[in-house]
Order: C-alpha cells, then structure tokens, then sequence
C-alpha cells in the first residue's frame, strides 16, 4: 500500500487537500454564483439550508440511508442516501441505436445489451417525476490544468445531487453551469443533413 | 503574440482573427472561463464529508477518508485495466 502512495504521488496525482478539486470528465467548472444558503449544527446533525432544499447530515457518519437526506421545502420529494436513481426518472439516452430495434432507455432493462459488441453507455436523465436526480461521478477521470487526463477523481464518494422538483429547465441549466455549454458549431456551417 | 497581433492589423478578414485567437490559446483546449474550485463561500466541510452548494437545487456531495486514498486509487487503477 505504501509503494502505492508513493508511486502516485510521484505521477503528480494531485493528493493535495483531501477531497477532489479538479475538473473532471463531466464536471469542468463550479465557481458558480453561491446561493444563499443557511448552515446550522444540532445534536451532532448538520444542516443546510437553501431556498429550495434542506439536507441534513449526522456528523461524522458514514453516508448510509439514515445519516444522509436531502428534502425539498416546495413538494414531498425526499433523497435518502443509498438511492442511485429515482425510479420515475424521465431516463437519459445510450451510445448508439445501431441494430436496435424499439428498445427500453431504462439502463435496467437493458443492461446486457450491446451495440457492435459494446456497451450501450446508458446514461440516466437529470431530472425524473420524483423531483430529483442524481450524477454519480466517483468513478470519473480528472483532467490536470492544462485540460489532459490526470488518473481518477481521488474522492470515495462525489455525487451532484440535482432536487429540482418539477423545474426541469432549471435542472438542464444548472448541469450546463457545471458540465460545460454544448459545443454548436454556427448554424451557416451545417448545410444539408439528412438521413434515410 | 505581437506577430499575431500585426497579422490582425494588415489582414481584417475574419477567419484569420480566429484563426490568430486559435492559434493563442492552443495550449489550453476549453475556451470559456471554467473553474473547478468552488467559491469557498459555497463550501460547508465536516470531517470526512465535504458539500458544496453549487446552486438553489443542486448540491455536490462528497466523501473522502483520506486514509484511503492511495489504497483506493490502486485498487481503481487495477479495475479499469481488466
């Protein structure tokens, strides 16, 4: 394990500070506008508060289901920790249609398909009819600062948490703030497409 | 950066001033003004938990035991190579 540690700090895999600060594959950019938001600690439960959401937190837990939700002041919608996705997700899309025939975008139902002999990548969508979502990116790569892979987010645990309720526009806004604006080439330099 | 700068001032065509704008910042692939680093105003911190509140109803969530990390890095680095 200490070979380990060494090695990786050798390769510049950025150990500094404890948690993952680099852009990653999905997330290049969140100095954002800070909400107004209220923080408050009670019997060893930390509390945040923001115009919308409400996420409580037992302090120095694990995350498991108990000690980490996350509700909406505005609906009934409510996030335990341990839910992946909710099960009313408005779903998301996969890599290719090739030599698919009608087929489910629920990544359940179609974890042992395969497009030429690859996966589907199928993603979830960002918002669902239980008002929320959310974006595992534990697993991503980081780039380094000049925008070139850098090993893997160094986090045990990195999700977005997305509690829009039924605000689904303001959903897709809020990942474009963080993902990045899709890339359109100008409108003049697309010409004719079309497809049979 | 003078060369392309007088490149800009004899030749107005439009295609050359970008391609001068390219050229500039090749070293760098994103062209908008992203930041990884939260504002720390945005940040609550507790022990091994740290959230960041990105907007009114967005919220990145991490956990990381530092003690971990290296052991944790190896043992991705030997998943994603199988």
């Amino acid at each position: 394990v200490r070979a380990f540690c060494i090695e990786t700090l050798q390769h510049n895999i950025v150990v500094a500070g404890q948690f993952e600060n680099r852009s990653t594959y999905a997330v290049v950019n969140r100095k954002l506008f800070v909400p107004s938001f209220t923080t408050s600690i009670s019997n060893g439960v930390l509390t945040i508060a923001t115009t919308s959401l409400v996420l409580r937190y037992e302090i120095a837990q694990p995350f498991s289901n108990a000690s980490l939700t996350i509700a909406s002041k505005r609906s009934n919608m409510r996030w335990m920790y341990g839910q992946t996705q909710a099960p009313n997700n408005l779903l998301g899309t996969i890599k290719s249609l090739d030599l698919q025939n009608a087929i489910s975008l629920n990544c359940a139902e179609i974890q042992n398909v395969t497009a030429n002999g690859e996966s589907l990548h199928c993603e979830y969508g960002l918002v669902s009819r239980d008002g929320w979502a959310l974006v595992d990116d534990s697993d991503n790569y980081a780039w380094d600062n000049n925008d070139w892979w850098q090993g893997q987010n160094i986090d045990d645990v990195d999700l977005y948490f997305f509690g829009h309720d039924h605000e689904y526009v303001d959903a897709l806004a809020d990942y474009m703030a963080i993902g990045g604006r899709v890339a359109m080439v100008p409108r003049y330099a697309l010409g004719v497409w079309w497809t049979r | 950066m003078q060369l392309f700068s007088l490149f800009v001032s004899l030749n107005h065509h439009r295609m050359l001033h970008f391609l001068c704008i390219a050229v500039a910042i090749a070293t760098k692939f994103e062209l908008l003004d992203y930041d990884p680093q939260a504002d720390p105003a945005a940040v609550v911190n507790v022990g091994n938990a740290r959230f960041t509140v990105l907007a009114d109803r967005l919220i990145r969530i991490e956990y990381a035991s530092g003690k971990n990390q290296c052991v944790r890095f190896a043992l991705k680095r030997s998943n994603t190579t199988s």
